[in-house]
């Protein structure tokens, strides 16, 4: 178990957070539907992590951050809630009840990362005023990190090495009917990603392009690729159709 | 002779931007050393007096926050040229350069986060995770592959266009009604496929039987010859008229959890 911890630890303070990781590799590790993959591979289970991180990327489909605001940090809740879900060898579907709440407390360290990064700047000012070019490199590319070892990295490392037995603990104790609950949870939390996206991008006159793809799902079973190409031409139409009336409306 | 900026100045500049403009992002300057940071080799290039290095670190180290990916980026292509044209003798100020880059901060971080918070998001991310729930490991890798192939076709574009053509250019291009099409173009096909991926992952029916005379009534049943998918689809737009009433988020996951353990406890709704 102590080198798993050690692993996720290092994977935590690396992608487990919005502003750390440089950006040419955040995107491999930031959002739960990678994060799953990588936590599954360092606990063995990467089906498992796969499919968690799934369903728990699909709760925070539409959630966004402008400004450094995050209203969930769903960076560390995709971790997290992964490595609780095959730590307690629970099914899949309930890592979003087990992730939401883990986001929810997660937004404290954001705001301690933000509000902590502060400091590297003020001293940033001082290497500024004397030219310190070497002392600007450590302070915007190492001090955060060893910030983020602490914030990220030694929860992740408790989590693992701890949070086996407590998790399968709390998991016996709880009465089934709770369970079957939390797995409800699960399968209904994706419409809180998609409700938040559907308000995000909300155009009012695009919205029955929604219910185009739901029924095509419903009614004819047609898996995503499928409905992604279709919806491609429909988007290749529109383009058409709006450039030509934009010209013609302009002489 | 002032030196001049070579195409490998100006990826160097591009590449230290868009990877650490974060990484030291705080709530009082944002991106202000990430700026400041991914300047530092063309600043030592460009001036060679140390008393001009001071003085571009320092202008640097200002409050500055934009979408640092797709189009916000056009900010560090026009900062590159206007602090080439400052070394080259041009009389350019501090205060010139901090408004163009205060100036064009915020309608561009507007447009790139619709960008990709907006369009990319929802797309990638529905299909990714579409995917990954049926345990197909192509979900992650068709996020990945799509996502780094937009975000450096656009973004090198973007960066040299803000370097290239400066600020006005840019503005221009980035409101014109091609661009505009292309984002509504695009918000169709990202509505289809979340639709599709509503109705695959929201699951739940109703468990509520009862007999009248002899016959025994399933509600569940009748609601599917009805209108198949009635109840996902009530669920995902009970949740989006919470969040449209501006709902706090927090109240928006107790309730979910609260329908979810209820519904389980009583069993009047169960896992489709």
């Amino acid at each position: 178990m102590l080198l798993q911890a050690i692993l996720f630890a290092l994977a935590v303070t690396i992608f487990g957070n919005l502003i750390n990781p440089p950006h040419w590799i955040s995107w491999l590790g930031l959002f739960p539907l990678t994060s799953g993959v990588i936590t599954g591979a360092i606990l063995g289970d990467v089906q498992t992590g796969l499919v968690a991180g799934g369903y728990i990327q699909l709760a925070y489909l539409g959630w966004v951050s402008a400004g450094g605001a995050l209203p969930s940090n769903m960076f560390l809740a995709g971790y997290f809630g992964v490595a609780l879900t095959i730590l307690s060898k629970q099914d899949p579907t309930l890592a979003p009840s087990l992730a939401v709440p883990v986001g929810l407390l997660g937004v404290f360290l954001h705001q301690a990362q933000m509000t902590i990064n502060a400091l590297f700047v003020h001293r940033g000012d001082k290497c500024a005023a004397e030219g310190d070019f070497k002392g600007i490199t450590f302070l915007q590319t190492v001090a955060p990190v060893l910030l983020n070892l602490v914030l990220y990295g030694v929860p992740a490392f408790l989590l693992v090495f701890y949070g086996g037995n407590l998790a399968d603990q709390i998991f016996s104790a709880i009465p089934e009917w709770l369970v079957n609950g939390l797995s409800l949870v699960g399968s209904i939390m994706p419409a809180l990603g998609i409700g938040m996206l559907l308000n995000y991008m909300g155009k009012k006159e695009y919205i029955p392009f929604f219910f185009i793809g739901y029924f095509l799902v419903v009614y004819l079973g047609l898996n995503l690729m499928a409905i992604a190409v279709f919806g491609a031409f429909i988007a290749l139409f529109y383009y058409y159709q709006a450039t030509k009336e934009r010209k013609v409306a302009n002489g | 002779m002032a030196n001049k900026l070579t195409k490998k100045d100006l990826f160097n500049f591009y590449f230290r931007w868009l990877g650490w403009s974060h990484q030291a992002y705080n709530y009082e300057r944002l991106e202000a050393m990430g700026m400041t940071w991914a300047l530092i080799p063309m600043i030592k290039k460009l001036y060679s007096k140390k008393e001009d290095q001071i003085a571009a670190l320092k202008r640097h180290m200002v409050f500055f926050n934009t979408e640092p990916f797709h189009i916000g980026i056009a900010i560090p292509g026009v900062v590159a040229a206007l602090e080439e044209q400052k070394a080259g003798g041009a009389k350019i100020s501090d205060d010139d350069i901090n408004s163009v880059k205060i100036g064009l901060m915020g309608p561009l971080a507007g447009i790139g986060d619709s960008w990709f918070q907006g369009l990319m998001f929802p797309l990638l991310f529905s299909l990714g995770a579409g995917m990954a729930i049926e345990g197909n490991i192509l979900g992650p890798l068709v996020y990945i592959i799509l996502w780094y192939v937009q975000m450096i076709g656009i973004g090198w574009n973007v960066f040299m266009l803000g370097y290239n053509q400066g600020k006005t250019a840019v503005a221009n291009i980035l409101g014109s009604e091609k661009f505009k099409a292309v984002f509504d173009a695009l918000s169709i096909l990202g509505l289809m496929v979340v639709g599709a991926l509503g109705a695959n992952s929201v699951k739940a029916a109703l468990n509520i039987g009862f007999t009248v005379g002899q016959t025994p009534f399933d509600i569940q049943g009748f609601v599917d010859s009805l209108l198949p998918g009635l109840v996902p689809l009530a669920l995902i737009f009970g949740v989006y008229q919470m969040i449209r009433r501006k709902v706090n988020p927090v109240i928006v996951i107790l309730v979910i959890f609260a329908v979810g353990i209820l519904g389980g406890y009583f069993g009047f709704l169960v896992a489709g």
